[in-house]
């Protein structure tokens, strides 16, 4: 009863999600019947016609799907050695499959994760998007190696082949990639493939992905008139009225009327003194005028160094944008970009 | 009366002025030149109330500044009349060149030397005078492109015509300028008094016979 149980559950998960579109999705008529079969849990009878579709000529996909079904069945019969079988054939053929533990028994599970122990594959090799200056960023890279291996990750296009990266590897293994030639020079635009070779022993695989690299102008940055928070202020201002020139026109004009009053001589006579009055009124008025008119604006000496010193700080800045700007004139933007999947074998 | 000899005369006062004039070496790029007409009027007395005289004329000025030193030259041609109708004194004309040498101690106050000398035509009309002056000036701005001027000068060393000393020689002198177009054209109203307290000797002893003259200056100046 409790095998039974195990068994039901096991194909519930194992199953696709739509077991009659697979079944109709194989062209192959034993393997068709090896789905109905599984799925009506007729499991040895499965595994029967499993076995022999595998004997007959079948697209990868179907292989594929058979090597599945089979991995699936031993499983349900606990015939664990089988399952794992046919799982490492499933693994082969296909790298990156993957089984949801959260829909699929544990037993199977187990029997694909022991498959995957057992073979020498590359998995999951994913390169992302990436841009940036020629020497300045890199090119993530990340895969798996489903056990110990010598790893060589390649790049091959544009007529030649440039080492990524050499090393013992097991498990997920993360790079990074500078996108440049041995000698630190970007590689050349084009398509390139990123080739993971892993060997261990007779044992050997290799996932590849196809990129292509675009390489433009790096943006140069435009020069400052302003500096952000800081703001020119007004060079001049206009000081408040003031008493002053009156009181100027005043201080001199009795300065120079005593003066002259004091040093006339009085054997001399009194004169009328027209020259003095009429210079006096004159002294005066210009006084009074520019008293009551509105004072001009004047130098705002504190604002003027304030904003020399605003302005030095703007040309300093746009000097060192200048020798960037030199910099990067002579800099490449990177472009990498993954292509359509790559393969394993 | 005889003619004032010397280096106080017109000729040399003249000569003295251009040696200022043309020393030291001035960048251009670095100086202010100014140059205009001037109307004057006139009031000069001497010896005693009888002698008073009044009139005008024409002059001219120029002045020259670089950095905190300026020259200032000025010559006027007055005609002075007897103020009283009927009096038998004799008309002349005056000839008066003045030279300031000034250097700016502070933004307001200036010291100055120069000359000072005023010939008579016909000599024997008036006196003749020159004399060396030295003082202060105070010029402030009391507005946009309007400064008022006052000076003092002390006239040493003065030589007349008709011979006599003078140990009181002063001069006071005061005014507003009008800057225009940018500081290209001024206006200029001046008012100077000197005064010397010239002392002959006719035999009988000392005699005070005084000399002032006041003048007012309207001034229009080219600057570049």
């Amino acid at each position: 009863m409790r095998r039974g149980l195990l068994l039901l559950v096991g194909l519930a998960g194992a199953v696709p999600a739509s077991p009659v579109a697979a079944a109709q999705g194989a062209s192959n008529a034993t393997l068709r019947a090896a789905i109905r079969a599984y799925e009506n849990l007729e499991v040895s009878q499965a595994l029967t016609l499993g076995n022999r579709a595998l004997r007959e000529k079948l697209t990868e996909p179907e292989r594929i799907r058979a090597y599945e079904l089979l991995g699936f069945a031993y499983a349900a019969t606990d015939s664990l050695v089988k399952a794992v079988d046919a799982f490492k054939q499933l693994v082969l053929l296909e790298p990156d499959r993957q089984l949801d533990p959260a829909r699929i028994s544990p037993k199977v599970t187990t029997s694909f994760q022991l498959a995957l122990s057992q073979v020498l594959v590359v998995r999951a090799l994913q390169i992302d998007s990436a841009q940036f200056v020629g020497g300045q960023g890199w090119v993530p890279l990340r895969f798996t190696v489903t056990s110990p291996a010598r790893v060589r990750v390649l790049a091959i296009g544009a007529g030649r082949t440039v080492v990524i990266d050499s090393s013992v590897a097991t498990g997920q293994v993360n790079l990074r990639w500078s996108a440049a030639l041995p000698g630190g020079d970007p590689i050349p635009a084009g398509d390139y493939t990123v080739v993971v070779e892993a060997a261990s022993g007779q044992n050997s695989f290799s996932a590849s992905r196809a990129i292509r690299v675009t390489q433009g102008a790096v943006d140069t940055v435009p020069h400052l008139t302003a500096l952000a928070g800081y703001e020119f202020l007004s060079e001049t201002e206009v000081p408040p009225k003031s008493w002053r020139p009156l009181g100027l026109a005043f201080l001199y004009t009795g300065i120079a009327g005593a003066g002259t009053l004091a040093l006339e001589a009085a054997t001399l006579g009194t004169g009328s003194r027209r020259e003095l009055l009429a210079v006096s009124a004159v002294t005066l008025a210009a006084g009074i005028i520019t008293t009551l008119k509105k004072p001009a604006a004047q130098p705002a000496r504190a604002n003027i160094l304030y904003n020399r010193l605003l302005r030095d700080q703007i040309a300093r800045r746009n000097l060192e944008i200048a020798r960037d700007n030199v910099n990067r004139r002579r800099q490449i933007q990177m472009k990498v970009v993954p292509l359509s999947r790559g393969s394993g074998r | 009366m005889g003619r004032m000899g010397g280096w106080a005369d017109g000729g040399s006062v003249l000569a003295v002025a251009v040696l200022l004039s043309a020393h030291p070496p001035i960048h251009l790029s670095a100086q202010t030149v100014t140059i205009g007409p001037q109307v004057l009027l006139g009031d000069y007395r001497e010896v005693s109330s009888a002698l008073r005289y009044r009139g005008g004329g024409l002059g001219a000025a120029a002045t020259l500044a670089y950095k905190k030193a300026s020259l200032e030259v000025t010559y006027a041609r007055l005609s002075y009349d007897p103020i009283e109708d009927g009096s038998t004194l004799e008309s002349f004309h005056a000839g008066q060149l003045d030279a300031r040498l000034r250097y700016a101690l502070t933004g307001a106050v200036s010291t100055e030397v120069g000359l000072t000398n005023r010939s008579i035509d016909p000599g024997f009309a008036a006196q003749s005078v020159g004399a060396v002056r030295a003082g202060i000036r105070l010029s402030n701005a009391i507005g946009s492109g309007v400064r008022l001027n006052l000076r003092g000068n002390y006239l040493l060393r003065a030589r007349f015509s008709g011979g006599g000393s003078a140990p009181v020689g002063l001069e006071i002198a005061f005014g507003v300028m009008g800057e225009f177009a940018r500081g290209h054209v001024r206006l200029t109203t001046d008012y100077e008094f000197q005064y010397f307290n010239r002392k002959t000797d006719d035999g009988s002893g000392e005699v005070s016979v005084p000399i002032q003259q006041a003048l007012v200056r309207l001034g229009v100046a080219v600057g570049f």
